[in-house]
C-alpha cells in the first residue's frame, strides 16, 4: 500500500499528498442515473405514485429551502437546530463550522449534506446519532422545518428517499428498496 | 602586432555581449504576464457580476438552488488563488505592492464568500418559512374558525406590509402580535408552525437584507480596479525600463555600426597603403631587376673572368667572360671551388694583396698567365670574395716582344757607339799595326841573315845564351816568333777592316737595280772552290722572272757569300747537301734569297743571337764573330731583312728577303 503511494507520490506520505489522493478518489465517487435522475429528464414511470407524492412533500415541506441543486443539498451550511434544539447528543462539544470560522455565529452550524444515496448511506447527521432514515426525517423536520410529520408524510417522504440511490460504475447502489428498520 | 589585432576583436566581442544582454533585458516578458493578469481580473469581474446577479436573484427567490453560487464563488476563490500565486512577490517595491494587493483581493473574496455562505443559510432559512408561512397563512384560512381570523388577518397584512418595507417599527408590531396570538391559549400544530415561522421571518429578514447590503456595499470591484491600477502603472515601469533597454540597446547598436565602419575605412586605409606600398615594391623590385640586368650585363660584357666564391672556397657567381677564359659553363663551375681555376692556388688567397700575378688553368689543362684582383665583401653573415682574373698573355707577349726590341735597341746603340769606336781607333791601331807587320818582314829577314852568323858562332864558342834561352832552342823558334808576330799583325789588320765594314758599311753610293739571280750565280762561281770541297750535293733553284731590287751589286754578293760560307761550314759530311734558291714573295713585293743545308743546325736560343757581333760558335776556328752582323747590317741597310728557320742536327734555312722594284729582270741579263 505505501509501496504503490510511494509510487504515485515520489515525496512519499504527507498531508497535501494525501488530500490530493483523497480528493482524486472523491471526485471518482460518481453515482449517476439514479431513479430520480431519470425521472427528471422525463421518464414519469421512474417513480411510482407514492414517490412522486413523497417528492411534492419534500418540495412542499420545504426541505428543498435547504437540500436543493443537482445533489439535493450540499451546496450551503446551516444551523443544526433552528426550532428548539435537537436532544443531546454523544458529540455536543461539536462547534461545527465555529471550528473553522471562529465565528461565534457558526457555533452548531454545519454542512447541509448531499441526499443522494442517502438511503444507503446510514448512519446520519455529523455525529451519526440517528440510526436510520426515519429518525433522521423526523429530526430534520421537526428541528430544521419546524413541523412535525404525520406518519403517512413520513412513509412517502422515505419512498421519495430512496428514489435518489444511483449507481457506481454502472451498478446499483441499492441493497434493498425499503428503508432499514 | 597580436595584442592590437585582439583588441578590435575584444570590442567587437563586448559589444556583442552588451547587445544580446540589453535585447533579453528589453524583451518584455511582463506583457503575457501583464495579458494574463489582465484577463484573470476581467474573469473576476464577470464573475463577480454573476455572483451578485444570482445573489439578488437568490434574494427574490427566483434562484432554484444555489449550485451556480457555490460554483461561481468557488471559480472566483481559485481565480483569486491563482492571481495570488502569479503575483507572487519576487522582488522590487512594485511586485510587493501588486502581491499586496492580490491578497488584498482574495481576502475580500474569501470575506464576501463567507459572507455569502451565511446569506445562503439565512436566505434558505427565510425562503423555507416565507413558504410556509404562506402556506399555512392559506390553509389556516380556508379552514379558520370565524374568531380566529380578524387576528390572524391582521397578521397577514402586516406581515405583507414588512415583506415590503422591513421596517423595526413593523417587525415590533408583528413580534407583539404573535405574542398576541400564542398567548391566546392553546393553539393547533399550525399555529405553533404559522406562528415560529412568523417569528423567524421578522427576524431573518432584516438579518438577510443587512448581509445583502454589506456584500453588495463589499465592493470587489474597487479592489479589482486598484489592482489593474496597479498593475498597469507597474507594467508602465517595465515597459519604461524595456524602454530604456530598447534604447541602450539601439545606441549599442549603432555604435558597433559605427566601429565596424571605422575598422572597415581603417581596413581600407590599410589596404590601399599596402597596395601602394606593393606598388612601390614592385617599382623598386623592376628598379633592381633592371640593376642587376644592368650589372650582369656589365660582369658579362667584361672581358675578365669575374668569379665570387663563398669562405669555403665554392665558386657561387661565374660571368660570361670567365666562360670565355676557362672554359667551363656556369652550370659546370657554379659550386666547384675557386682553387682549380689557378695553377699554383694560395692556400688563401689573401685579399690585402689588391693585385697579384698567376697562372691559371683551363678546363682544356692549358695554362696562362692571369693577373688577379681579388677583393672581399659581405652579404649579411656570409662573406664572399670576388677575384676579377684578366688573361695577360698577350700583354705578356707584347711585353716580351718590347724587351727583345728596348734589347735590340740596346744593341744597335753598342753597336753604333762601337762603330764610332771603331772608325776612331782603328786608324790608331793600323798605324802601329802597319809598323809590326813592316817591322817583322824587317826582322825575319834580319833573323834569317842573323842566323848564318850565330850558326858560325855557336860552331865556334858553342852553346850561348839567346833572350834567356839556349841558342839551340832558339834556333828554330824565333823564326816562328817573327812569323807569328806578322801573322798577329795581319789579324789585326783583317779585324779591324772588318770592324770598319761592320760599323760603317761602305756606301759606295752605287745602288742599281741589278737581277738577284745575277749576284748569287758570282757568289757560287766564286766560292765553287770550297763548295766542290765541302760538299759533294750542291744545287741552284733560280726562280724565273724575278723583278729586280735595287741594291750594291759588291754588296749583295757578300751577304750572299757570306751565307754560303756558313752553310758550307755548318756540314759536317760531304754528303750533306747545300742549295740555293731565289724566289719571289708577298705576292711580288719580295724577293728572297734563301740558303738551305743540312747541316749541324742552330740551336733555338742561338737563332736570336746569330746577328749580333762577337757571337760565334766558331771561336775556335778563327771565326770573328762578325761575318753574319755584317750580313744584317747590310740587307738592313737595303730595306731587306734577315731570317733563320732551323732545327738541330737535322737542317738550316737562312732567308734573306729584298723589297722588289717594278722593274723585270732581263733573261738576256742574267744569261750573261
Amino acid at each position: 500500500m505505501s509501496m504503490l503511494f510511494s509510487h504515485a507520490y515520489p515525496d512519499g506520505l504527507t498531508k497535501t499528498n494525501v488530500i490530493d489522493a483523497l480528493s482524486h478518489f472523491e471526485r471518482s465517487l460518481l453515482t449517476p442515473n439514479a431513479r430520480f435522475d431519470r425521472f427528471l429528464n422525463g421518464d414519469a414511470t421512474a417513480l411510482d405514485a407514492d414517490e412522486q407524492q413523497g417528492y411534492r412533500l419534500f418540495t412542499s415541506l420545504g426541505c428543498v429551502a435547504c437540500h436543493q441543486g443537482i445533489n439535493l443539498g450540499g451546496n450551503l451550511f446551516q444551523k443544526f437546530g433552528i426550532f428548539g434544539v435537537p436532544q443531546t447528543t454523544p458529540n455536543q462539544a461539536d462547534g461545527g463550522r465555529y471550528s473553522v470560522t471562529g465565528n461565534e455565529r457558526d457555533r452548531g452550524v454545519f454542512r447541509v449534506p448531499s441526499l443522494r444515496n442517502v438511503a444507503v448511506t446510514a448512519p446520519y447527521f455529523h455525529d451519526g446519532r440517528a440510526a436510520n432514515l426515519e429518525t433522521a426525517v423526523n429530526t430534520m423536520a421537526e428541528y430544521q422545518l419546524g413541523k412535525p410529520l404525520a406518519k403517512q408524510q413520513r412513509t412517502l417522504l422515505l419512498k421519495f428517499l430512496q428514489t435518489l440511490t444511483g449507481e457506481y460504475l454502472g451498478k446499483s447502489l441499492a441493497v434493498d428498496n425499503k428503508p432499514k428498520p | 602586432m597580436t595584442t592590437i589585432s585582439w583588441q578590435p576583436k575584444l570590442i567587437v566581442a563586448s559589444l556583442l555581449l552588451a547587445l544580446t544582454y540589453l535585447w533579453l533585458q528589453s524583451a518584455n516578458p511582463e506583457l503575457e504576464r501583464r495579458n494574463r493578469l489582465q484577463t484573470t481580473l476581467r474573469i473576476i469581474e464577470l464573475h463577480d457580476a454573476e455572483l451578485m446577479r444570482d445573489i439578488l436573484m437568490a434574494r427574490a427567490g427566483l434562484l432554484s438552488n444555489y449550485d451556480a453560487l457555490t460554483k461561481a464563488g468557488q471559480e472566483l476563490l481559485r481565480l483569486s488563488q491563482s492571481l495570488r500565486t502569479d503575483l507572487e512577490p519576487v522582488g522590487g517595491e512594485a511586485e510587493k505592492r501588486l502581491g499586496a494587493l492580490a491578497d488584498k483581493l482574495s481576502a475580500t473574496i474569501q470575506e464576501r464568500l463567507a459572507m455569502i455562505e451565511y446569506f445562503k443559510s439565512d436566505n434558505a432559512l427565510l425562503r423555507n418559512s416565507l413558504m410556509s408561512f404562506n402556506e399555512m397563512g392559506k390553509s389556516l384560512g380556508t379552514k379558520a374558525k370565524p374568531n380566529y381570523t380578524p387576528p390572524l388577518e391582521n397578521l397577514w397584512r402586516m406581515m405583507l406590509a414588512f415583506l415590503e418595507t422591513p421596517e423595526p417599527t413593523l417587525a415590533r408590531d408583528i413580534q407583539l402580535e404573535l405574542d398576541r396570538l400564542s398567548g391566546l391559549g392553546p393553539r393547533s400544530d399550525d399555529d405553533k408552525i404559522l406562528i415560529a415561522h412568523g417569528r423567524l421571518i421578522i427576524e431573518v429578514l432584516p438579518k438577510v437584507d443587512t448581509l445583502l447590503r454589506e456584500i453588495l456595499d463589499q465592493s470587489i470591484i474597487v479592489r479589482v480596479d486598484d489592482l489593474q491600477q496597479a498593475l498597469r502603472h507597474y507594467s508602465d515601469a517595465v515597459e519604461q525600463q524595456a524602454q530604456a533597454y530598447r534604447l541602450s540597446l539601439y545606441l549599442v547598436a549603432v555604435v558597433l555600426l559605427a566601429y565596424l565602419l571605422y575598422q572597415f575605412a581603417m581596413l581600407r586605409a590599410s589596404t590601399l597603403s599596402l597596395r601602394r606600398a606593393h606598388a612601390n615594391l614592385q617599382q623598386a623590385e623592376a628598379w633592381l631587376r633592371e640593376s642587376e640586368a644592368q650589372l650582369r650585363a656589365i660582369t658579362d660584357s667584361a672581358h675578365e673572368a669575374i668569379v665570387s666564391a663563398d669562405v669555403a672556397g665554392n665558386i657561387v657567381s661565374w660571368n660570361h667572360g670567365a666562360k670565355l677564359m676557362f672554359g667551363y659553363s656556369s652550370e659546370q663551375a657554379l659550386g666547384q671551388p675557386f682553387q682549380q681555376l689557378l695553377v699554383n692556388p694560395q692556400p688563401t688567397a689573401d685579399p690585402t694583396i689588391a693585385m697579384q700575378e698567376s697562372t691559371g688553368l683551363r678546363q682544356n689543362r692549358a695554362r696562362f698567365p692571369v693577373e688577379l684582383s681579388l677583393s672581399s665583401w659581405s652579404r649579411g653573415a656570409e662573406r664572399y670574395i670576388t677575384a676579377i682574373i684578366r688573361d695577360i698573355s698577350s700583354r705578356k707577349h707584347l711585353e716580351e716582344v718590347a724587351r727583345q726590341q728596348e734589347l735590340q735597341l740596346i744593341q744597335a746603340n753598342k753597336m753604333k757607339a762601337l762603330g764610332t769606336l771603331v772608325a776612331g781607333v782603328a786608324h790608331e791601331i793600323n798605324n802601329p799595326n802597319q809598323l809590326i807587320s813592316l817591322n817583322s818582314g824587317l826582322l825575319a829577314a834580319i833573323w834569317s841573315d842573323a842566323l848564318d852568323i850565330l850558326e858560325d858562332h855557336y860552331q865556334t864558342t858553342g852553346e850561348f845564351s839567346l833572350g834567356g834561352l839556349p841558342y839551340t832552342e832558339m834556333r828554330g823558334t824565333a823564326g816562328v816568333l817573327i812569323h807569328d808576330i806578322k801573322d798577329g799583325a795581319k789579324r789585326i789588320e783583317r779585324i779591324v777592316a772588318e770592324l770598319k765594314n761592320y760599323a760603317r758599311p761602305q756606301h759606295s753610293g752605287v745602288s742599281v737595280a741589278i737581277s738577284v739571280n745575277a749576284v748569287v750565280e758570282r757568289a757560287v762561281r766564286l766560292l765553287s772552290h770550297l763548295i766542290s770541297q765541302k760538299t759533294r750535293r750542291f744545287k741552284t733553284d733560280f726562280s724565273a722572272a724575278l723583278p729586280l731590287i735595287n741594291a750594291d751589286p759588291q754588296q749583295l754578293e757578300q751577304v750572299v757569300v757570306n751565307l754560303l760560307i756558313n752553310a758550307l761550314e755548318a756540314l759536317s759530311d760531304p754528303e750533306n747537301a747545300v742549295s740555293v734558291a731565289t724566289r719571289l714573295l708577298d705576292n711580288g713585293d719580295s724577293v728572297c734569297v734563301e740558303v738551305r743545308d743540312e747541316g749541324i743546325g742552330i740551336v733555338a736560343e742561338h737563332i736570336e743571337q746569330l746577328c749580333d757581333p762577337f757571337f760565334t760558335t766558331k771561336q775556335a776556328n778563327g771565326g770573328t764573330g762578325l761575318g753574319l752582323a755584317i750580313v744584317a747590317s747590310l740587307v738592313r741597310a737595303h730595306g731587306g731583312r734577315l731570317k733563320f728557320i732551323s732545327s738541330v742536327g737535322q737542317d738550316t734555312c737562312a732567308q734573306a728577303i729584298f723589297p722588289a722594284t717594278a722593274i723585270q729582270a732581263d733573261e738576256t741579263d742574267y744569261a750573261q
